[in-house]
């Protein structure tokens, strides 16, 4: 190796001081600068949700939709407190358990963002539960509720369990993203089974490397995020790690600045591992001579 | 039974009976049940605010809301949008 001949330049030289910047991430007609996706579910308060957002530094925020609740015109709407000018919102059918009831729901979101004029109105994160326990997906009513969706010319992000052929099939019914769970949903666990992830992407990217695969759900702290990246993710979808932490805003900095931090580690690509140490200090040139062998 | 003004149809609203007047349409429906919003300026697409609605389990746009008319049993559901992940 010659220490003369460097084989990358420092693109961020001149701001010593800034996050550094990375790709912005396409997601079928959707383009994003920050690779956080948060959701805005389980805040104690709409004011945490919001300055939570700005702390992310993310540009897409999900919702759920519910019925309106009657006759109650005093309650706060969550949209007043969502730049939704600047964020691209992203509807869920979180709560749905059958294709039916999903691709309803779906169609009742973009009818909301299409009256908001919000760019989110021709995606959806399709979320089609198969337990009330653990949260997880039912991929046989997923993959229908995709195939409808997809027919109906939604931009479908899924919400899938971490099962490669699973994934697989989400992708050829065409879903503009497939979102392995990492864990179940609010359990905080992280990636519970890193080696089905890894054959995830490795499978979907196959051949079509700019493909966008999200870990969606389980991120329990910062450095959960930052694996998820390291592994190849595209980018990372979260609620509860932040709205469920002590101090929510300053998880929601964490987290913004692990999905940069594990995407330049990805893209740096990591060293080999060794058994064995190695040392970092030359061994030429030592002031003692040793005497004493290896223990 | 006496045809006059106060006689109503029952629909199901978001899952609960509701009784409204015969011949009303979705918008006096929205607008009885608080989410019509009275604006000025007569720009449109925001008039019913960030609420989608749904009759007998088809999507209704917002412009077709005064042109639908309610009948007895019709099931509707109008929704919003809600913090989630």
């Amino acid at each position: 190796m010659s220490i003369d001949t460097p084989i990358e330049s420092n693109p961020n030289s001149e701001s010593a001081d800034a996050i550094p910047k990375v790709a912005p991430l396409q997601i079928g007609s959707h383009t994003l600068n920050s690779r956080l996706i948060l959701g805005s579910g389980k805040y104690d308060s709409f004011e945490t949700m919001r300055d939570s957002i700005d702390a992310s530094g993310c540009d897409c925020v999900t919702l759920a939709v519910r019925r309106e609740k009657l006759n109650d015109s005093s309650a706060r709407n969550i949209l007043d407190f969502l730049d939704h000018d600047r964020l691209t919102l992203l509807p869920n059918t979180a709560g749905c358990y059958d294709a039916v009831t999903a691709v309803r729901c779906a169609r009742m979101g973009r009818a909301i963002l299409e009256g908001l004029d919000n760019p989110g109105q021709n995606w959806v994160k399709l979320e089609v539960l198969g337990n009330s326990r653990t949260l997880l997906p039912d991929p046989f009513e997923l993959l229908k509720a995709t195939e409808l969706l997809v027919k109906d010319g939604f931009e479908v992000l899924c919400y899938s369990n971490d099962d490669p052929v699973v994934a697989r099939r989400l992708k050829d019914a065409g879903a503009a993203s497939v979102m392995p769970a990492g864990s179940p949903i609010g359990s905080g666990l992280g990636i519970s089974n890193m080696n089905n992830q890894r054959i995830i992407l490795g499978e979907l990217k196959r051949e079509d490397p700019d493909y966008p695969v999200i870990l969606d759900a389980g991120v329990g702290t910062a450095s959960d995020a930052a694996i998820a990246m390291q592994l190849g993710f595209d980018a990372v979808l979260l609620n509860s790690a932040v709205a469920h932490a002590e101090k929510p805003i300053k998880m929601s900095s964490a987290m913004r600045l692990a999905v940069v931090a594990g995407k330049l580690a990805f893209e740096a690509g990591r060293m080999g591992k060794s058994t064995y140490g190695s040392a970092s200090s030359p061994e030429l040139g030592v002031i003692s001579s040793r005497n004493t062998p290896d223990s | 039974m006496a045809m006059n003004n106060t006689q109503k149809i029952e629909i199901e609203l978001n899952g609960e009976p509701y009784a409204i007047e015969v011949d009303s349409s979705l918008e006096q429906l929205l607008i009885a049940i608080g989410k019509g919003i009275e604006s000025a300026e007569n720009s449109s697409p925001r008039r019913f605010g960030a609420v989608a609605v749904e009759l007998n389990a088809e999507i209704v746009s917002q412009d077709q809301f005064s042109q639908t008319q309610l009948n007895d049993g019709d099931k509707v559901e109008v929704v919003t949008l809600v913090g989630g992940g």
